[in-house]
């Protein structure tokens, strides 16, 4: 098979697994519907990211160019962009976008990189092993104390809203689900990631803050499914809470020792979401398209500095902002949704040839 | 302790579990003022913007929505139960009335 027939197989077998999560669920539309905001961030941001990884190419591998957007469902979620028809990019330069990015994917996921089998393995044994041993678990105090589960729930949903509102419509590129590890007695290892957690683009007042939780959770070997972006969570048919056996949180990569301290970590989340909350309660419509567009140059930060070069185009998000959403962007992409609404399968074949020609024609 | 008088509304249990609490009608961002720790949050869907009720909450139900909607993932995380697709809950449901939420089968009674 040559060199444009497996980019063509490739590049199909990505617009599958879109269409089907298409038909599955899409972000909320909050503060703007998704559609509207991948507009902005092709004439923001795609483009962008297509021409910096290029050229940190030149003098990077694809493995170190992973490792600066952090987690793979960050990258992952760039794929998940609708727009492709209308972006500025040429054929060629959409196909190496894809192609580049699921090689971005591949570099850090150690299973399928669409965690179709409702796996997302970033860890080998080696390092599930030591940061197994490395960190304090909250095992016996568990079996003990009925406040920590709820604690720890609590923990959890603050930190999934605060995300959401950190990163409006992408909150997995600071959020990343992976496992469920298989460990040697039987039981399954979940691990959330949340990084990035205060990012410059929000004016932070308070001194206190966290930038990165670690929740390992231990549980008996029930049935628990991760999609490839962590869009929804951990799913599963059994009770979390009546199968979890212990559990671990570290806050900037300390390792919390008892319940006043998941409590502190719990206050602390709490005052960072309020005081985003309160910058955030006046804002406007365009205000939010201007965060929306920061929060993703935002991520390209590591890779932009490894360039010496500016990741902040204030001008660019000035322009882009102020533009309408072009009413055939969204003629064509509700059309494309309608087929993902039909019952069962019937729209599935639809819309992969519809995102096909959007890559390739 | 909360009893079930009466089955209310049903829909898809979407985070398992059983609470019962006072329902709290939330439309709105100002809405999550009139909830108290423990309410059930009663709602046609639930945004990041309503974050202040939702972690108020001892159960989420909403009209809309599936087991991968936004209350479902929310309230998977918060570990409390949520019942979705719960047609009309905002209009049978009332602020101030009780109720028991279960999550294992999507059931939603009026209770003592």
């Amino acid at each position: 098979m040559g060199t444009q027939d497996m980019c063509t197989k490739q590049i199909r077998e990505f617009c599958e697994v879109f269409a089907r999560f298409m038909m599955v669920d899409l972000p909320p539309d909050w503060p703007v519907t998704y559609l509207e905001a991948c507009w902005y961030l092709h004439q923001a941001f795609i483009v962008e990211l297509y021409r910096s990884i290029e050229r940190a190419r030149v003098s990077l591998s694809d493995g170190q160019i992973a490792e600066m957007f952090k987690q793979p469902s960050r990258v992952m979620l760039y794929l998940l962009k609708f727009g492709y028809a209308f972006s500025p990019l040429t054929v060629m330069e959409k196909n190496r976008l894809v192609t580049d990015l699921l090689s971005l994917v591949s570099c850090r996921r150690e299973g399928d990189i669409y965690c179709r089998d409702g796996r997302n393995l970033i860890w080998d044994v080696e390092r599930v092993e030591g940061e197994l041993q490395s960190s304090y678990c909250f095992d016996g105090a568990l079996r003990e104390s009925e406040r920590l589960v709820p604690l720890l729930g609590r923990l959890r949903g603050r930190l999934t809203l605060y995300c959401e509102a950190a990163y409006p419509l992408c909150h997995p590129a600071c959020h990343e689900t992976h496992g469920c590890y298989q460990l040697e007695d039987g039981t399954i290892l979940l691990v959330r990631e949340y990084y990035d957690l205060r990012p410059t683009i929000w004016q932070f007042m308070s001194h206190t803050y966290v930038e990165s939780v670690r929740i390992m959770e231990r549980y008996r070997k029930i049935d628990i499914s991760i999609d490839m972006i962590n869009a929804h969570g951990p799913v599963t048919l059994a009770s979390l809470s009546d199968n979890l056996l212990a559990f671990s949180i570290q806050a900037n990569g300390g390792v919390l020792q008892d319940a006043s301290q998941v409590a502190w970590l719990e206050r602390t989340i709490e005052r960072m979401g309020e005081e985003l909350n309160h910058v955030t309660s006046s804002y406007s419509r365009r205000d939010w398209i201007r965060k929306i567009i920061e929060v993703h140059q935002y991520q390209l930060k590591p890779l932009k500095e490894a360039m010496d070069e500016d990741w902040r185009d204030p001008e660019m998000v000035a322009r882009v902002s102020d533009k309408a959403v072009p009413t055939e962007f969204l003629r064509h992409y509700n059309a494309l949704g309608q087929s993902a609404q039909l019952p069962g399968q019937m729209g599935l074949p639809t819309l992969v040839d519809s995102l096909m020609r959007e890559y390739t024609e | 302790m909360t009893r079930p008088k009466r089955l209310v509304v049903k829909g898809i249990g979407a985070s398992r579990g059983l609470a019962g609490g006072v329902a709290k009608v939330v439309r709105t961002r100002a809405d999550s003022a009139k909830m108290a720790q423990g309410d059930i949050m009663i709602a046609v869907a639930t945004n990041p913007h309503l974050a202040a009720a939702m972690l108020k909450a001892s159960a989420i139900v909403t009209e809309e929505g599936g087991i991968l909607s936004h209350a479902a993932i929310v309230a998977r995380e918060l570990g409390i139960p949520c019942v979705v697709g719960a047609e009309r809950a905002t209009a049978i449901l009332n602020d101030g009335q009780r109720v028991l939420v279960d999550g294992n089968a999507g059931h939603v009674y009026e209770a003592d």
